[in-house]
C-alpha cells in the first residue's frame, strides 16, 4: 500500500489526482491546497508518496519537495508542471524530487510512480522530523 | 515614471496577466479533461456507469470553460466609447456582466458627468471600472454594486460600491492584480485610486479620481472652496473620508 498525499492550489486536480492514484493502485490518505499545508500532513500523518504541483502560491512545489526531503528523506516525491523546461528540471534535481512529469499526467505514469514507492514506506512522516 | 512608460508597463502587465488567465483557465480544463479521459479509458473497462458519469462531468466542465472563454473574449473586445460616450458603455458593461454573474449592477450617472471626457480618457477610466466591477463580483460576493459618477469640487469620482465581503487592502493577495491594473489606468489619465474596505466588514468603496477641467460641471461648492485655503482644501480630499489610496498600501484585488 503506498499512501499517497496529494498537494496541489486547485480543488478539481485534486480530485482528479485522487482518482488516477486509486486508479493506479495507491491510497490516497489526503489531498491539501499549499505546501505548509502539506509540511503540516507530513508531520501528523505517515505518507509514503507526495504528488505535488510545481507552480503554487506561497511556496512552490519545489520549495516543498526540499523540505520534506531534509525532514522525512524516506518519503517519495513525484512533481507535476503544466511548463517543462530546463529551469523546472533544474529546480527539481536540486531539490530532489524523484519524479518530473508534465501536465497532462496518465495513469500509466502514475503507476509506475506508485510502483517506485513501494518500499521506501516513510515510518519517518508522522513522527517527529529529523 | 512618464505616460509611455506607463503605457509599456500596462501593455505587458496585461500579457502577463492574459496569458496567467489562459494557463489558470482553459489551459488547467484542458489538461484535468485530459487526466479525466485517461480515467474513462480505464473505467470502461469494469465500471461503465462510472465511467458515463464522468464522461457526464466532462462535458459539464467543457460547456463552462466554452461560456467562461466567450465572456473574456467579450471582455478584451474594443467598446464605442468614442461613438456613444463613456455611461452608455458602462450602462452595457453592467447589463451584460449582471447576466453573466446574475448581481445587480445599477450605473448612476445623473448629471451627465462622464459626457465631457476626452474618448482616450473615458476609455482609461473605462477599463479602470471594468477592473473595480469585475474585482467585486469575483472577490466579494456582492449582492448589489452601484457605479456612481459625481463631480466634486474640481474632481470627476467614479465610486464603484459593493455590499460584498471586505478585504485589507494592506494585505497582498497573491495572484490578484486588479487594483494594480486600476491604478495604472488612473494614472495613465493623472488620477488616483482610493480603497475604503475593511476585511470581514461588509461594503468596499473604490474610488476612482481623476481632475476635472469642465467648470460647466463642477459642483455647487466649488466656487466657494476656491476661496479657501489649502488647509481647508484638505477636507474635501478622499484621504480625509476614510478612504486609504491605493497606491501607498500593498495591493490586493
Amino acid at each position: 500500500m503506498v499512501r499517497t498525499l496529494i498537494v496541489d492550489d486547485t480543488q478539481e486536480t485534486r480530485t482528479v489526482l485522487s482518482q488516477i492514484t486509486t486508479l493506479a493502485g495507491g491510497v490516497v490518505v489526503g489531498d491539501v491546497a499549499t505546501g505548509m499545508e502539506a509540511l503540516v500532513w507530513l508531520a501528523n500523518h505517515p505518507v509514503d508518496l507526495v504528488i505535488t504541483d510545481f507552480q503554487m502560491p506561497g511556496m512552490p512545489g519545489d520549495v516543498l519537495a526540499a523540505q520534506i526531503r531534509a525532514q522525512w528523506p524516506d518519503v517519495r516525491i513525484a512533481m507535476i508542471s503544466v511548463l517543462a523546461d530546463a529551469d523546472i528540471d533544474a529546480k527539481a534535481k536540486a531539490a530532489g524530487v524523484h519524479w518530473l512529469l508534465s501536465k497532462p499526467v496518465t495513469v500509466d505514469q502514475i503507476e509506475r510512480v506508485i510502483r517506485g514507492s513501494t518500499g521506501h514506506g516513510s515510518r519517518l512522516s508522522g513522527a517527529a522530523p529529523r | 515614471m512618464v505616460d509611455g512608460e506607463r503605457a509599456i508597463c500596462l501593455t505587458e502587465d496585461a500579457r502577463r496577466r492574459f496569458a496567467g488567465d489562459l494557463q489558470e483557465g482553459p489551459l488547467q480544463v484542458l489538461v484535468n479533461t485530459s487526466l479525466r479521459l485517461d480515467v474513462v479509458s480505464r473505467l470502461l473497462d469494469h465500471d461503465t456507469t462510472r465511467a458515463e458519469g464522468e464522461i457526464l462531468r466532462i462535458r459539464r466542465r467543457l460547456g463552462r470553460t466554452a461560456m467562461e472563454i466567450r465572456q473574456r473574449i467579450h471582455r478584451l473586445q474594443p467598446v464605442a466609447i468614442d461613438a456613444v460616450g463613456l455611461t452608455p458603455v458602462l450602462t452595457a458593461m453592467a447589463h451584460r456582466l449582471e447576466e453573466e454573474w446574475g448581481t445587480p449592477i445599477t450605473v448612476a450617472d445623473e448629471g451627465g458627468e462622464a459626457a465631457g471626457l476626452s474618448p482616450a480618457v473615458a476609455m482609461a477610466l473605462y477599463r479602470a471600472i471594468q477592473e473595480a466591477v469585475i474585482n467585486a463580483l469575483r472577490h466579494a460576493q456582492a449582492d448589489r454594486i452601484l457605479i456612481q459618477l459625481t463631480v466634486v469640487y474640481g474632481t470627476l469620482r467614479c465610486d464603484v460600491i459593493d455590499d460584498g465581503r471586505g478585504f485589507d487592502p494592506q494585505q497582498r493577495q497573491p495572484g490578484r492584480y486588479g487594483l494594480v491594473h486600476m491604478r495604472q489606468w488612473m494614472e495613465l489619465i493623472g488620477g488616483r485610486v482610493f480603497v475604503d474596505a475593511l476585511p470581514g466588514q461588509p461594503g468596499t468603496r473604490l474610488r476612482l479620481s481623476l481632475p476635472y477641467a469642465d467648470v460647466a460641471k463642477l459642483d455647487p461648492v466649488f466656487e466657494e472652496a476656491t476661496h479657501r485655503s489649502a488647509g481647508e482644501r484638505e477636507r474635501f480630499e478622499p484621504s480625509n473620508l476614510g478612504l486609504v489610496p491605493a497606491n501607498d498600501c500593498s495591493v490586493t484585488g
